[in-house]
């Protein structure tokens, strides 16, 4: 049985306390931005989900946001006098004896010579730089321009001098030679999987190559030998978050759905979807229904999925889903159309809803509440037919909804208003909130709170009116939320968080 | 002992095929281009060798360091002569063991159970000697345990019979075994004086035989093990293994080795019949080289065996006593090397097939025409009740298909109706409902058949007579099946045949007899609706057009658009436009559009009254998004044709300066683009959109952050395409995307893109009075930032009113009227005004401000 969870207490502490740290965090470390490596024989790798270092052991130690990075998504590594400094988008840290200490002030910037530049490294004392169509080496400041080598390759992704040969990487294609006066293709038998490197480094005992989205790869002994880390999703950036058949179903931003499974996690791509762009997930009849980028609809009956399965709707691209258990409700532009399991009612003629995106709706007892990108939100009473409207004349503080959830009240959360809040009588803004960007709701189980996951942040709502920020997710980009029975998984733009809720037992 | 792996994979099947000549070797490889290594942990081998013929037992246990989860083909070549006759691997704590199953099946299987990221196992016969398992899933990090069973006849030579066991071919440099353990039990023979072994082991001995048994941690094998059994010299040595397996006759497997060469020999046994003999023509022997023959034989007791050839030294004869014993042992390794040799002979013809299945079904060996399949225990389950399911579906539709035809009472129906309701009740299937599905797709498609029959001018045949019949039949008494649902599907033909029309008429070679033929078919089809049917063709009609006129505007944008765009192509594309545009409307506004660009003076109201009907029927039939994005797009296009004539007259004419009407071009692309050519980046999914042939070898994008996007064909759009996201902390500002295309023949294109990161709300003037003098009216103004999207005015008495554009640019205005309540008092508006970014500001005036005014 599972025991009933002490969820009060829980919010009590997340509430005040702001050292809250969630307990286990997944990125992704597949994405390689830059490598480099420190006179002990370390390799470090800079990735859109942490930091790796490979010991000269062979040990592998990965750092994220919580090992006090100031970000988990880092797009360069440097080493000055064996210090290695990283740089994220908003800010520079340095690991100083075994601790990441993050640099007041703007962060470094990648040196570059112009946008056009995709690579550069110094050659046998020339300096070389890689532009989206040639090779450019600089002799007696003279530049030499040469062409890129033929092949599928589509730029000069990294550089890597060797001896009196130089190493490109062309993105696609795989590792070319240039003695200087030709280009060969290296016979290194690279694996295809490896070919769209992004970076590249010798570390004296290997060559390790840096790729776009399968990770490491190491040339050693003539072999080369793929590391990526264990119990890691094929990618972190989440947009929409639901647990189904007891496993974590996670949209991502382009590489479909990433499962978090008893056994660990598993990818579904376009090989399955319609798309490898999920954006909404809900459960109606106990199947699955992923709503993508595209409009279109998959649904996975748990063993079978099965694609576009509202291309028959009149308006064509789902805009919405939901469901009250009885109905999936998918919303398409100016209305909805509704599925009992066997057929489909649609609901696309009502007059004052035309002309208008339909981005959430909400199935009440006798009223469904309808929210549209630019003229708020609307309830409609199932039983007249009335429809009424709730805007700025109401309160509201935005009219684009992004977000329904009941939780005591009715709450919107809006594009760039912040979350508005509907006592029975009037909307009210929520002052903490002002100005934000509501990605996500999720109503605890008191009745009265509610986590709220915002663009700037991760905050909490207790007794329906105290909204306190998680301090352990100030700045993170919450674009989802999922609480179950035993804790909340909070999906950011940059890692998915799993904080645990504390058991009464 | 050193450490040292036990790992062996090779890249293609080639390679396996030419390195393993004699003996076993395993390989395993992951499935897909890129192989990973799978390291062998444990070796446990148990074999026995009883005459001349050997089983041996492997268990190997591999590791799968990758970090992947993966389907890994197990690639086993076993030594000529040998026949595996067991598979089976651990799934968990459950040891699943292989069964055969017919090839399609077992392939359908595996492939319906690995759709479901399950775990079964497909071996394959892939050649003579060579065995494929494919396992899946083999988790990250976790271990693979198999299980393998091979039988075999030993070579001989003239001092005896040697077994080996592939050891070292299958271990690498550095790495040991953790475990190995290895047992050879060789069971008393009256022809064997002495057994040896390479790697110096004891050899223990008792009335049962020999045994050579070693095991060790951290092993390294430096060479394989051979186990040699000395044997008396003789002039013909037999070793005969012959057994019962559970029927009464028995199988047996003889070995004789003559101290001479002999061609075309034969072989004689008196004392016991023999049949089922393989091969049935005896090679050449060379001496002291065994012939080995396979049978089966009835009874039991001494024989004989003679051998007769001729050698060179004349006609030679040999014999030798044997003995066949009456015992019985249970899948023996003789009934499997007969099997085996009979399944070989049988396969040479593929008209045996079935026999062949029957024979590998039966000796559970696998064969040209079967696979052996391993599933757990769950997923059997799960599969079989999977398979009730399915059943339970077909059974739905045979009944329906009875029923529909009238044959609901028959026995044959009784039957599979008892059948179906037994197969739901165990897999908790809703029988009326799936019953009720399944006829009224019948009904359905019968229905729709009918009124093919209908439009074709067939009704009155027989055929459709007897389907209305039987319609009218089993729609009595089913509510499902009443005409209410079916309502539509004659209006539905009509819209069907309405576009087919459509389609032909506008088709640049239409066939008159079609067109004839589908106009009949409406008219027989407006004969049977009895209603007006007018509207139904004209909307298909207009959809047709519509879909069409979509797709060559696109075409056309994008030519437009292409600084290389073919002038040529874009004039028939207008052309066409124009085409489908008359049929649309009319020619009226085809003709004022081009007398607008000829001019550019053209009439500008009738443009307008034009546009404003265009709109008003896009509006109706695609919505109003589309309608306002056509008519932005056609602004855009208007004033962008119009500059170009002026331009293009300019230079022609040298009459005057063509840099300002450049400038305004560019100033014109800059300042509008067609709505589908924006990056939404607030809104919706933001997309890099861009035209390239489908055939490009890569397209990708360099965003400003470095990050390389691989852009991807999308076959609806005919585009290659990209998500992206913008993180919250991106700075307002214009960034740009690089896209390169590599074409088919390795050029290289770079494309660049921009798009904008606006986070300042817009601002503006506003303005609210009352113009009539009852206080009645109030007319509200305001003037906004360029990029002002909207405005919307909230007034105290709750109402929320959306303002027009005025004629003026960033002017907006609306009048509305006012409640008596608050006509005497003055009274502050709110004007909330939001960018095309969704940014926004509230700007409030007070109306007493303006009446002091």
């Amino acid at each position: 049985m599972i025991p009933r969870l002490w969820v009060l207490g829980c919010l009590a502490l997340i509430c005040s306390c702001t050292q809250v740290k969630a307990t286990d965090i997944y990125t992704s470390t597949r994405q390689i931005t830059s490598l480099a490596s420190t006179s002990d024989g370390s390799l470090w790798a800079a990735t859109r989900g942490g930091i790796l270092q490979r010991k000269p052991d062979g040990t592998w130690c990965k750092f994220t946001r919580m090992d006090g990075l100031p970000s988990n998504e880092i797009i360069g590594i440097t080493i000055d006098n064996d210090i290695v400094t990283v740089i994220s988008p908003e800010a520079t840290a340095r690991f100083i004896k075994g601790r990441w200490c993050v640099d007041t002030g703007p962060p470094k910037q990648i040196s570059k010579a112009d946008n056009t530049q995709t690579a550069s490294a110094v050659w046998l004392g020339r300096e070389c730089v890689a532009t989206l169509t040639e090779l450019r080496i600089k002799e007696k400041d003279k530049w030499r321009n040469v062409a890129l080598p033929p092949g599928r390759g589509s730029h000069i992704s990294a550089l890597l001098p060797r001896g009196d040969h130089l190493w490109s990487a062309m993105f696609g294609d795989g590792i070319w030679d240039y003695s200087g006066k030709s280009w060969s293709r290296l016979d290194i038998a690279l694996p295809r999987a490896a070919r769209e490197i992004t970076c590249m480094v010798d570390t004296g005992s290997s060559i390790w190559v840096g790729t776009r989205r399968e990770g490491l790869w190491q040339y050693v002994g003539k072999r080369w030998i793929q590391a990526l880390m264990p119990d890691e999703p094929y990618d972190h950036n989440c947009q929409s978050m639901i647990t189904y058949n007891g496993d974590l179903y996670v949209s991502t931003l382009e590489d479909g759905l990433v499962v978090k499974t008893s056994k660990g996690w598993i990818r579904y791509s376009d090989t399955a979807l319609s798309l490898n762009a999920p954006r909404q997930m809900v459960i109606f009849g106990n199947c699955l229904y992923v709503r993508h980028g595209n409009g279109k609809v998959d649904r996975f009956d748990g063993s079978t999925w099965f694609r576009d399965i509202c291309a028959n709707l009149p308006r064509k691209q789902a805009s919405a889903l939901t469901s009250d258990g009885s109905r999936l409700y998918v919303a398409q532009w100016g209305g909805w159309s509704e599925f009992d399991g066997r057929s489909w009612k649609h609901n696309l003629k009502v007059p004052e809803l035309q002309g208008y995106a339909i981005t959430a709706l909400m199935p009440g007892k006798d009223q469904l509440w309808i929210g549209t990108q630019g003229r708020g939100l609307a309830e409609l009473d199932t039983i007249t037919g009335k429809l009424t409207w709730y805007d700025e004349s109401n309160g509201m503080p935005d009219d684009w909804i992004k977000v329904i959830a009941q939780s005591g009240n009715l709450h919107a959360g809006t594009f760039v208003g912040g979350l508005a809040t509907w006592n029975g009588t009037k909307w009210s803004a929520a002052k903490e909130l002002s100005g934000m960007e509501i990605t996500a709701l999720a109503p605890d189980t008191t009745g009265k709170g509610m986590f709220i996951g915002t663009r700037n942040g991760l905050f909490h709502m207790q007794d329906n009116a105290d909204i306190m920020p998680v301090s352990s997710f100030t700045g993170s980009e919450v674009q989802a939320l999922q609480l179950t029975d035993r804790e909340l998984w909070i999906g950011t733009r940059t890692g998915i968080y799993m904080m645990p809720l504390l058991s009464k037992d | 002992m050193s450490a040292r792996y036990f790992r062996s994979f090779v890249f293609i099947l080639l390679a396996i095929l030419v390195s393993s000549s004699a003996f076993s070797s395993i390989l395993l490889k992951p499935k897909g281009s890129d192989s990973f290594r799978l390291l062998a942990k444990s070796v446990i081998g148990n074999v026995e060798i009883c005459q001349q013929v050997a089983t041996t037992d492997l268990n190997l246990v591999f590791h799968n360091e990758s970090q992947q989860r993966m389907e890994a083909d197990f690639i086993y070549t076993v030594p000529p002569g040998s026949v595996v006759t067991h598979f089976a691997y651990w799934y968990g704590n459950e040891k699943v063991v292989a069964r055969v199953v017919e090839k399609e099946r077992a392939a359908q299987i595996y492939q319906h159970i690995t759709s479901r990221m399950r775990d079964p196992a497909l071996i394959e016969l892939v050649g003579k000697n060579l065995f494929r398992a494919r396992i899946f899933p083999i988790m990250p990090n976790a271990d693979l345990k198999i299980e393998i069973i091979y039988a075999q006849t030993l070579q001989s030579d003239k001092d005896g019979v040697t077994y080996k066991l592939l050891l070292s071919d299958t271990c690498e440099n550095s790495n040991a075994l953790s475990q190995i353990d290895i047992n050879v039990r060789i069971r008393a023979d009256r022809n064997i004086v002495g057994v040896s072994n390479n790697i110096g082991i004891p050899v223990a001995r008792d009335e049962k035989g020999w045994k050579v048994a070693f095991s060790g941690q951290n092993y390294r094998p430096q060479k394989d093990m051979t186990v040699r059994m000395k044997s008396k010299r003789k002039t013909l040595r037999t070793n005969l293994y012959a057994a019962r397996s559970g029927g009464s006759d028995g199988f047996f497997t003889l070995a004789v080795t003559p101290d001479h060469s002999l061609i075309s020999p034969k072989i004689h046994i008196t004392g016991v019949q023999t049949y089922s003999v393989f091969p049935s023509i005896l090679p050449n022997i060379k001496a002291d080289r065994a012939l080995v023959i396979y049978g089966r034989y009835k009874g039991s007791g001494n024989s004989t065996v003679t051998l007769v050839g001729s050698s060179p030294d004349g006609k030679l004869t040999y014999r030798d006593s044997i003995f066949f014993g009456s015992k019985s042992e249970a899948n023996n390794p003789a009934t499997k090397l007969w099997a085996a040799k009979q399944i070989e002979e049988l396969s040479k013809n593929k008209k045996n097939q079935y026999a062949v299945i029957k024979l590998s079904t039966r000796y559970t060996i696998p064969s040209a025409f079967t696979s052996w399949l391993a599933i757990p225990q769950e997923e059997r389950k799960r599969y079989a009740q999977e398979m009730k399911q399915a059943e339970v579906s077909v059974l739905a539709k045979r009944l329906a298909y009875l029923i529909v035809n009238g044959k609901e009472y028959t026995a044959q129906a009784k039957a599979m109706k008892d059948k179906y309701l037994s197969l739901c009740k165990s897999t908790g299937r809703n029988s009326k409902y799936e019953l009720e599905s399944s006829t009224f797709r019948e009904y359905w498609s019968l229905y729709n058949q009918l009124i093919d029959m209908i439009a074709t001018g067939r009704s009155g045949s027989v055929q459709a007579q007897e389907i209305e019949r039987l319609l009218h039949n089993v729609a009595k008494n089913r509510r499902y099946l009443q005409s209410k649902y079916f309502g539509n599907v004659l209006e539905d033909k009509v819209r069907d045949v309405a576009t087919q029309l459509a389609a032909e008429q506008l088709s640049e070679k239409p066939n008159a007899q079609h067109i004839k033929s589908l106009q009949k078919q409406l008219v027989r089809l407006d004969r049977k609706i009895k209603k007006d049917t007018t509207q139904i063709k004209i909307r298909a009609k207009k959809a047709y057009i519509t879909s069409q006129q979509d797709k060559i505007f696109y075409q056309a944008t994008v030519e437009i658009n292409d600084s290389r765009g073919d002038q040529k192509r874009i004039d028939q594309l207008r052309a066409k436009l124009r085409d489908l545009d008359s049929h649309y409307q009319s020619l009226d506004y085809t003709q004022a559009y081009d007398e607008y660009i000829r001019n550019s003076m053209g009439d500008h109201k009738r443009i307008d009254q034009l546009r404003a009907k265009m709109r008003d029927l896009n509006s109706h039939y695609q919505g109003p998004e589309y309608a306002q994005e056509y008519d932005e797009y056609f602004e855009w296009t208007l004033e962008y044709d119009v500059i170009v004539r002026k331009y293009q007259n300019a230079y022609n004419s040298n009459s005057i300066d063509t840099n300002e009407l450049r400038k305004q071009l560019e100033k014109h692309n800059k300042s509008r683009k067609p709505s589908w050519e924006k990056f939404r980046y607030r809104g919706g999914d933001p997309l890099i959109s861009i035209e390239a042939p489908v055939d490009a070898q890569q397209v990708i994008a360099l965003m400003p952050d470095g990050e390389v996007k691989p852009l991807l064909y999308n076959t609806s759009s005919g585009k290659w395409e990209a998500q992206f996201d913008i993180p919250a902390y991106a700075k307002e500002s214009t960034y740009t995307v690089q896209v390169i295309i590599v074409l088919k023949d390795g050029t290289r294109k770079v494309v660049k893109i921009t798009y904008s990161v606006d986070i300042t709300p817009p601002n503006g003037i506003a303005s609210a009075k009352m113009v009539n003098t009852d206080g009645s009216i109030l007319r509200l103004e305001l003037e906004a930032d360029p990029d002002t999207a909207r405005v919307a005015v909230i007034l105290p008495w709750q109402k929320r009113v959306e303002m027009k554009p005025s004629d003026t640019p960033n002017k907006f205005f609306t009048t509305v009227p006012v409640p008596k309540d608050y006509a005497d008092n003055s009274f502050a508006v709110t004007f909330i005004l939001t960018d095309n970014a969704h940014n926004r500001t509230s700007v409030t005036v007070d109306t007493s401000a303006e009446k002091a005014q």
